[in-house]
């Protein structure tokens, strides 16, 4: 008898989702999906708003990345005013994006993924949380709440609060750096530099236990999208895009964000208010790709800094392909922010006080892009004559990855779960190749934290045949 | 050391009494031994902080009884959730103290029934009316706390 499986909610990710996996008559996995289930229509709320408002809004978005988004809004924002931000308040954006990134990377890996990872997949749900680690390895889960607090802290440094800071404004930043602030950023960074090393340290010696998971993870084969410059490295907040297929081969480059319509299209499918953006010449769903850190370090050549390099150098032996390595890049990007953090704070106008620009709007559309912590992020605003947005297009580094995350759930579900005798192990692996994209909904949905797990097996007439609860 | 913590959304009206709270306490309670701080919500980064105090005090809104109404409760280690996102429980910090770095104060947790919490940067005029005696009796229970500093 043909049966269905639900995953409702999936826990430890940020957001509202469920997972379906459908099985066929004779118990094998037939289908699956991942549902997005909430929609919160930010785009449509924004119309009828001063443009100028729109970092300070955008941040709301999103209590997780909320600096993502404040900096891809004044990217677009910068666009409308039609202004060359001063040098020093790029960089200054730029430290405030790679702390950012840092902190978030450090939720993912240490909080949410780290459980399975030091005590297994098939490991009980009681134990297999941040107080299970703890138990187990205390140090680790010590240097999670470290690196968060450094990169919590530069933000708060720089942006006056931790979550939804509004320094970062159209044109520029709204005041320059002090040198008593560069001095305590400064004093931080040797302290996450030293983490970041040691915890690919460890991963690098429990990454030989995971062989299976790594070949399921790797099932589904996509192109790569990300920023890189004209170096051929790791960028986070300017430059172009680049496309690579699934071999490592450059299909487009030097695209420009402003252009991105051009090539971007976002499709809409019925079982989720998310949206599967592709590369529109290779049409869908051949043009789908993957974004964030293993997009990133697969499409660029270094990361420009030493020891990331040096990390870099072991992820080339790795599967290209296997979603399970986005853990591995996160952490090897949790080094890079630290690094290139010193290094801008380093440049000799990083004090500066021309911060801003001024202007009035010169032009009637607006583009930012960035790369956010989970990939890509493309901010587009159209105004009218007074300056009030009459149309915004966000497009979302978690919607990017949305038919990748689709497609990988069933890959692992054929892989992992047989027939009705469904185990915590068989289900864990499958919300476990979500949460190694590390997917934020909270930019289309409210998060609300921990929920229950809960899965039914029901029978085709929609009878319940059995219920497990986490 | 005591901490104080006061938390909330001040953009969802009466769910920013915690955080207005808090900002009345800074200015009142005027010694070194007494740390107050003022958030949007309560993270995991403040565990370390609080494996350091002696005493531990969350000041949030609630959502039962008349509006103002104080209600207090004591926070245990022991019920705290495994899972840690962006966002974490009383509870869950005290349990993460203890878990992480040996250590998790006596906590005691406050909550001041709001009446609105509908998007506004204000409180309800019926708890900023009260806001006065709301912070002298806070205050007298901060005071009133069995621990030697």
């Amino acid at each position: 008898m043909a049966q269905k499986i639900f995953i409702d909610p999936v826990t430890r990710i940020e957001g509202h989702a469920k997972i379906t996996i459908q099985l066929d008559d004779a118990g094998e996995v037939e289908d699956a999906h991942f549902h997005v289930t909430q929609l919160r229509g930010f785009e449509k709320f924004c119309e009828g708003r001063p443009f100028h408002e729109m970092p300070s809004l955008m941040a709301r978005i999103c209590g997780i990345c909320p600096v993502s988004h404040l900096i891809a809004s004044a990217k677009a924002c910068d666009a409308l005013l039609a202004v060359h931000v001063p040098p020093t308040a790029a960089n200054l954006r730029r430290i405030l994006n790679l702390a950012q990134i840092a902190q978030s990377h450090a939720l993912s890996f240490f909080y949410l993924s780290s459980p399975d990872l030091l005590l297994g997949m098939d490991a009980d749900p009681e134990k297999r949380n941040l107080f299970g680690v703890a138990q187990m390895h205390p140090q680790l889960a010590r240097d999670g709440v470290r690196l968060r607090q450094i990169g919590q802290q530069i933000i708060e440094i720089l942006g006056g609060k931790r979550i939804h800071p509004a320094w970062v404004v159209p044109g520029g930043v709204s005041e320059p750096l002090s040198a008593e602030k560069r001095a305590k950023i400064l004093a931080m960074l040797p302290d996450g530099i030293e983490i970041s090393l040691r915890t690919l340290d460890w991963f690098k010696g429990i990454i030989g236990g995971y062989t299976e998971e790594i070949r399921a993870f790797a099932a589904l084969r996509t192109m790569f999208l990300g920023l890189t410059n004209e170096d051929n490295q790791l960028e986070m907040y300017d430059g172009f895009l680049r496309l690579i297929d699934a071999d490592g081969n450059i299909v487009a480059d030097e695209l420009q964000p402003e252009n991105y319509e051009q090539f971007i299209v976002e499709k809409v499918e019925s079982w989720s208010y998310l949206k599967s953006p592709f590369y529109k010449p290779l049409g869908y769903p051949a043009g789908v790709y993957r974004v964030g850190p293993l997009a990133r370090l697969n499409l660029v050549k270094t990361c420009g800094t030493p020891r990331a390099d040096e990390a870099l150098a072991y992820f080339r032996t790795l599967d290209s392909q296997s979603s399970f390595h986005y853990h591995y890049a996160r952490l090897i990007e949790i080094l890079y922010c630290f690094e290139k953090i010193d290094e801008l704070l380093h440049t000799p106008d990083i004090l500066s006080d021309r911060v801003r620009a001024h202007a009035e709007p010169n032009s009637e559309q607006g583009i930012g892009l960035s790369e956010a912590p989970r990939g890509t992020l493309i901010h587009d605003y159209q105004i009218d004559r007074n300056g009030l947005i009459t149309r915004a297009n966000l497009v979302i580094a978690t919607g990017h990855n949305n038919y990748a995350m689709d497609r990988s759930v069933l890959e692992v579900a054929k892989r992992f779960v047989k027939g009705a005798q469904v185990t915590e192990g068989m289900l864990n692996r499958v919300e476990a190749v979500i949460r190694t994209f590390d997917p934020c909904l909270s930019c289309s949905t409210h998060a609300v934290g921990q929920m229950p797990l809960q899965i039914q097996l029901l029978a085709p007439d929609g009878e319940l045949v059995e219920e497990m609860r986490r | 050391m005591i901490l104080i913590i006061g938390y909330g959304n001040p953009l969802r009206g009466d769910d920013g009494i915690g955080q207005k709270i808090a900002q009345m306490l800074e200015e009142r309670l005027q010694d070194k031994h007494i740390q107050v701080e003022s958030v949007f919500q309560l993270t995991p980064e403040w565990v370390e902080r609080i494996s350091q105090a002696q005493f531990v005090v969350f000041i949030d809104a609630g959502m039962d009884g008349e509006v103002g109404t104080i209600r207090q409760g004591f926070v245990r280690a022991e019920t705290g959730e495994g899972v840690f996102t962006h966002n974490v429980c009383p509870e869950t910090l005290l349990r993460a103290a203890l878990a992480l770095y040996g250590a998790a104060p006596p906590g005691l947790l406050i909550s001041i029934a709001g009446e609105s919490f509908d998007y506004s940067a204000e409180l309800s005029p019926q708890l900023e009316r009260v806001l006065p005696e709301l912070a002298e009796q806070v205050e007298a229970i901060i005071k009133d706390l069995p621990v030697v500093v």
